[in-house]
């Protein structure tokens, strides 16, 4: 037999659990392995291209969430968050953060801005943003 | 035909129907997926696969959730390794990523993170390490809510 024609794969044990032998002999897991959401986006909330997301939000200066379609089964996931390159005019303001804020079973939060001179760190519209999310769905 | 269920099934390619190959298996056990825009057919599904992830509690030492994670090594403030159940091919075949917010209460102020990887040198097939920096204290700090991933080949 060299086709099978179907339209869907489902764990024989549990159904949500499928097994994939990696690149060497080593097994991992389908669905552990799959990215659940990941979105690019701007400091104005515009989505961008993006996995299981309905919408992204400006939440006031430096503050963003995106919004999942399917939810996750908790909050207790992985979210990993990068930011494009910025620049802030101001004598030592050049240290730059994006990072994971609250993460609910539907939506996440990305907080992002800067540390200035004395040390403060102050919320800034830096630049484009991206959020991978990673855990069990719903 | 609906439904199959057994152990195994021995096959090269799986359709949808005659003329739309969804995914073709090589005789090594890898996978050939379609893209979405469907120009590609030669997506490498296991390459796609995160082969690590976890969400960490850094200050309370707690690994909440996870995958492909033996434990962590809570080396030094705001410093550790985290060690893989499967190991990676080698150093060079593997990446990762690690976002943390170095908490020291609930200010930001104290909260702003800077992060690094591999930042002393000991990264192996079956480990690697983080570093959380705040610069509101000037120090290294654990991060409340810290989170990572790895992906590449597994040996």
């Amino acid at each position: 037999m060299s086709k099978l024609v179907i339209d869907t794969i489902e764990g024989k044990t549990t159904a949500g659990s499928v097994n994939v032998r990696g690149e060497g002999s080593n097994n991992t897991n389908l669905q552990q392995g799959l990215a659940k959401a990941w979105a690019g986006f701007d400091t104005g909330g515009n989505l961008g291209d993006s996995l299981n997301i309905s919408s992204a939000d400006d939440d006031g200066t430096g503050n963003f969430g995106i919004n999942f379609t399917n939810n996750m089964a908790n909050n207790n996931y992985s979210a990993t968050t990068n930011i494009a390159d910025f620049t802030h005019n101001g004598s030592g303001n050049n240290l730059r953060c994006c990072t994971v804020g609250v993460r609910n079973s539907n939506s996440v939060e990305i907080d992002q801005g800067y540390t200035n001179s004395s040390a403060i760190f102050i919320f800034y519209d830096g630049a484009e943003m991206c959020c991978s999310v990673n855990g069990d769905l719903s | 035909m609906s439904t199959i269920v057994g152990t195994n099934i021995e096959v090269t390619n799986i359709k949808y129907d005659s003329d739309t190959t969804s995914m073709i298996i090589s005789n090594a056990g890898q996978v050939s997926v379609k893209s979405e825009g469907q120009a590609i057919t030669t997506v490498k599904l296991q390459q796609g696969l995160i082969k690590q992830w976890l969400y960490l509690d850094h200050v309370n030492a707690t690994i909440k959730s996870s995958l492909n994670t033996s434990s962590f090594t809570d080396t030094n403030n705001g410093r550790g390794d985290f060690n893989l159940t499967s190991a990676f091919t080698s150093v060079n075949d593997y990446g990762a990523n690690y976002t943390g917010n170095a908490y020291n209460g609930n200010s930001w102020n104290t909260n702003t993170a800077n992060v690094k990887m591999n930042w002393n040198s000991t990264n192996t097939t079956t480990k690697y390490d983080f570093a959380s920096y705040s610069d509101g204290v000037s120090a290294y700090l654990d991060s409340l809510y810290a989170y990572s991933l790895a992906f590449g080949d597994l040996a």
